[in-house]
């Protein structure tokens, strides 16, 4: 308490410090605790008035309400469970089996992850749909796949998320250092008990991780659902048909509620207890990557598992660049423009407020995620820690919550944002935050305070330091969260579906009446103009990075 | 036991020759060190030893048996390595008994060898600890139990003690010494220090960039270092060197000069400089093999006291030659006095004097 209070007392005779920490929670409070919470009051007044719990008694004994909790659940521990597996065996392929062409497989992998959220969904829609070219030109509807439904989202989710899962494998598996395989070898393990007894138990809080992160993207995944659920209703499509179909908010919210749930339990369960349980060490010695030469059969397992996964993601990819290209998918596959031509003409207005928007909120959202990680990496403030925690709240948020709650809490006087930009923009800002945060907290961890401590030493001031020192070498991860930011914004759909409007329109919820109107080679159309301008940006991300980076700048500088 | 021999061995990865072309023999119960500097390809020749890489040529024998095909499991190596690389989810008895479960040992029988060979390295009483709750000494001896505990016919270290503080480091180097007598089991020994290579292998292999350039005895990779990589290499301070010297001589005796400066040379250096080049060739001389003088003589170098680094029971004297600002390092005889600043004359001992040839780096003399 004490120490509280002289931390309080040195806040104090910083006015600017102070200003600003206030200004943040005033923010954080505003726009991530309020429109959770007014999700949660809402969900407890069944009438709209009294508060009780019949929306939830009603929630636990329906079966029609029933349904979505379970299938959501089941579709989820399915979808993580797949995408770890194939994520693990992807991950160790590249990081421990000698293939051929690594980086190319890489990169291909990781594309899911930047591209707009229903492009598989609709790939899977174009191949194996009524009129796919799969189930009904190959086939001649003889095959009786039924894409709409569990299984058909299992295979679009795990497609779509399998990627998360690697990235965090590969983190692992990179940094177990090759001595501890090495040791078992020598002391006379095979590769096989080597793997089981070894690789596989340090790797474990690494799988747990990405299991409940892929867990939760497929809870909180709205995109591919809506298309492809058909009777298989989920939460989230379930929360936002209640709320825009029914107009039964109290319900809508309770789904919602009970989406948030187990999202936030696995969040905060990766986040505050899996963490400290990691083995990974980080050893003076360069664990330099020793690939290990495996049998040729094992080589061969692991080359035709990576080729199937690179082939999927081409051909589902492929599918829907192709389909954008055809008259009519699955009766007429004429070749033609004339779908990129609508994209250009009726659909510009779409193009133009989408990117009106996402560049508004990109570069606010990049400059608040910055700040907030250097006032919570360094500086020493009461409530350092619950900030930090709240501006990565919607990390573990799924957008249909987000979506409703600032439905819920922006439709009335003195805050009556519905309709406006401004709402869709500060859905964008807030919801993208936690990877500025993430991305600056974990860069001002590597800075050494010394190095800013030299600085001032050396007579600069602390303001000085901070745009001088400070900020340059922060500079890679602000920009990547600015890319980040930029890209889920251009490619969002489940929070602004419940905020947008006629007057601003998005990409995203063109595409989706596309699909609805089973204009399907316009909706391939949009797509490819929104992969088109997410490659853009991320040709320019690179292109900024190369130009900031400090390490860049030395490399000039020497040459 | 079985001795080794590494026949013309070569490990590539892709482009980059990580060991080339190196033959080597251990000989039974023997302790060898390989030494060089980091990237030398020391710890891959060690890990191809382990059968963890096969060599891209060469041949690899374990007494009579050609190796390069056996895996890790069929070679009876026992390896110990730099961060110990114990199982941080594994307890300590887990740890060592790992390569017995590995060949599904019975279960007392296990009981029995881990706890026998614990108690041989002293750690008995941590078998149920994990790894993170010992410390870095204990580690060491564990990690080495677990090289032991299978009763290998080959031991293989890779730079096992440079993760300890300085102390520790003198204590197992000993105690590692002792242990490879007593067991007489043939060693591998894989550091950049040195002085571990001196002072624990009977043979040192002195590795630099992929190649083996000298393999001897530790007497000889430092008497008679076959070129100044290993001049330089082996020794603490390192040996002295100074260049641009001509070699000149009339019928009795042959001296290298270099300006004013004019150093008496061993009478075999008639013969062995006979064939060899003359001008502009680097002086060697070891800090223990030069005495100091204060009064101008003969056959000396003269130089000023820059700074003096005493050490206990040695005093090492910095002289800064007035022309070359080189420096040099000297052992000085204990007892006698020094100022910085003070006018010296070096004298090195004839019969340990150098000559490389600073175009081949070869040693001349």
């Amino acid at each position: 308490m004490q120490y509280q209070l002289k931390q309080l007392k040195r806040i104090w005779n910083e006015p600017i410090l102070f200003a600003m920490i206030v200004a943040v929670w005033l923010l954080l409070a505003l726009f991530i605790l309020y429109p959770i919470i007014m999700v949660g009051i809402k969900s407890l007044q069944p009438d709209g008035e009294n508060f009780g719990l019949k929306v939830y008694k009603m929630l636990f004994t329906k079966k029609y309400f029933r349904a979505p909790l379970f299938n959501s659940l089941k579709l989820g521990a399915s979808v993580a469970s797949v995408g770890v597996l194939v994520a693990y065996i992807f991950a160790y392929a590249i990081t421990r089996v000698n293939l051929p062409g690594k980086s190319f497989y890489r990169t291909i992998a990781t594309f899911p992850i930047v591209s707009p959220p229903f492009v598989i969904a609709l790939a899977a829609i174009l191949l194996f749909g009524r009129n796919g070219v799969i189930t009904h030109k190959l086939f001649h509807d003889r095959l009786n796949i039924e894409i709409y439904g569990f299984w058909g989202l299992l295979i679009v989710e795990t497609l779509a998320y399998f990627p998360t899962a690697f990235l965090t494998l590969e983190g692992i598996l990179q940094s177990i250092d090759p001595a501890l395989e090495e040791a078992s070898l020598s002391l006379g393990s095979s590769k096989w008990r080597t793997f089981w007894r070894v690789t596989f138990p340090l790797s474990m809080p690494g799988v747990l991780a990405a299991w409940l992160l892929v867990f939760s993207q497929s809870m909180a995944d709205f995109g591919n659902p809506l298309i492809l659920s058909g009777n298989f209703h989920v939460l989230s499509v379930a929360a936002y048909l209640e709320i825009t179909g029914s107009y039964r908010i109290p319900y809508g919210a309770g789904l919602a509620i009970m989406l948030l749930v187990p999202t936030l339990a696995a969040f905060a369960v990766q986040r505050y207890w899996l963490s400290k349980r990691s083995y990974v060490t980080i050893t003076g010695k360069p664990s330099a990557m020793r690939l290990l030469e495996p049998h040729i059969a094992v080589k061969a397992f692991f080359t035709i598992i990576v080729w199937l996964l690179i082939g999927a993601i081409f051909l589902f990819y492929g599918t829907v660049l192709y389909g954008s290209f055809t008259k009519l998918w699955g009766v007429n596959h004429t070749l033609t423009l004339d779908n990129y031509r609508y994209v250009f003409d009726i659909g510009f207005e779409y193009l133009k407020d989408t990117l009106i928007l996402a560049s508004i909120a990109t570069p606010i959202s990049g400059v608040l995620g910055i700040l907030i990680a250097y006032l919570v990496s360094r500086k020493e403030f009461p409530s350092r820690r619950f900030m930090e925690a709240t501006s990565l709240l919607t990390f573990a948020v799924p957008g249909t919550v987000v979506g409703i709650g600032y439905l819920l809490a922006f439709n009335q006087q003195p805050l009556m944002l519905t309709g406006t930009a401004l709402i869709i923009i500060l859905v964008f800002v807030f919801r993208y935050l936690p990877v500025g945060v993430q991305n600056g907290v974990a860069a001002l961890y590597q800075i050494d305070k010394s190095i800013e401590e030299a600085s001032i030493d050396l007579g600069a001031s602390s303001n000085k330091t901070f745009w001088k020192i400070t900020m340059p070498l922060v500079t890679p991860a602000f920009f990547s969260a600015l890319f980040y930011t930029f890209v889920k914004s251009m490619t969002a759909i489940s929070a602004v579906i419940f905020v947008v409007s006629g007057r601003w329109q998005l990409i995203t919820i063109a595409i989706l009446g596309s699909v609805e109107n089973s204009d399907l080679a316009q909706a391939a159309a949009f797509s490819y103009v929104l992969i088109g301008i997410v490659i853009l940006a991320m040709f320019g991300l690179r292109w900024i990075t190369n130009l900031f980076s400090y390490q860049e700048r030395v490399r000039r500088a020497m040459a | 036991m079985p001795e080794i021999r590494v026949v013309n061995f070569c490990k590539y990865f892709g482009k980059v020759k990580a060991v080339d072309n190196v033959s080597f023999d251990v000989k039974d119960g023997e302790f060898v060190a390989l030494l060089g500097p980091s990237g030398c390809g020391k710890t891959t020749t060690l890990l191809t030893l382990a059968g963890i890489y096969k060599p891209t040529a060469g041949e690899i024998y374990f007494g009579d048996e050609l190796v390069n095909d056996v895996p890790p499991k069929y070679r009876s190596v026992g390896m110990v390595f730099q961060n110990y690389a114990l199982y941080p989810h594994m307890n300590i008895f887990e740890n060592i008994a790992f390569p017995l479960r590995a060949k599904k040992l019975p279960r007392d029988e296990i009981e029995k060898r881990v706890k026998e060979v614990a108690r041989k390295l002293m750690i008995d009483q941590l078998l149920d600890r994990r790894p993170s709750q010992i410390s870095g000494g204990q580690q060491q001896r564990v990690a080495l139990a677990r090289a032991l505990v299978k009763e290998p016919a080959i031991l293989l270290f890779d730079e096992p003690l440079s993760n300890l503080d300085a102390k520790l480091r003198m204590l197992m180097r000993a105690e590692i010494k002792h242990l490879q007598s007593e067991l007489g089991i043939t060693s591998v020994y894989v550091t950049h220090d040195q002085a571990e290579a001196m002072t624990m292998a009977s043979r040192i292999a002195v590795f630099s960039m992929g190649k083996l350039v000298q393999y001897g005895t530790p007497d000889d990779v430092y008497d008679r270092p076959k070129n100044m990589f290993v001049a330089a290499f082996i020794g603490n301070p390192p040996m002295n060197f100074l260049e641009g010297f001509t070699v000149v001589g009339d019928n009795q005796k042959l001296h290298a000069r270099r300006g004013n400066i004019r150093v008496e040379l061993p009478k075999e250096a008639r013969n062995r400089l006979e064939n060899a080049p003359r001008e502009n060739l680097v002086l060697g001389i070891r800090p223990e093999h030069i005495k100091i003088h204060f009064k101008e003589k003969e056959n000396t170098i003269p130089g000023l006291v820059y700074v003096l680094e005493p050490l206990g029971r040695d005093l090492i004297v910095n002289v800064k030659l007035e022309d070359t600002d080189e420096i040099v390092k000297i052992f000085a005889e204990p007892g006698v006095d020094f100022e910085e600043g003070q006018k010296v004359y070096m004298e090195p001992w004839v019969d340990k004097i150098h000559l490389f040839d600073p175009q081949t780096e070869e040693t001349l003399l």
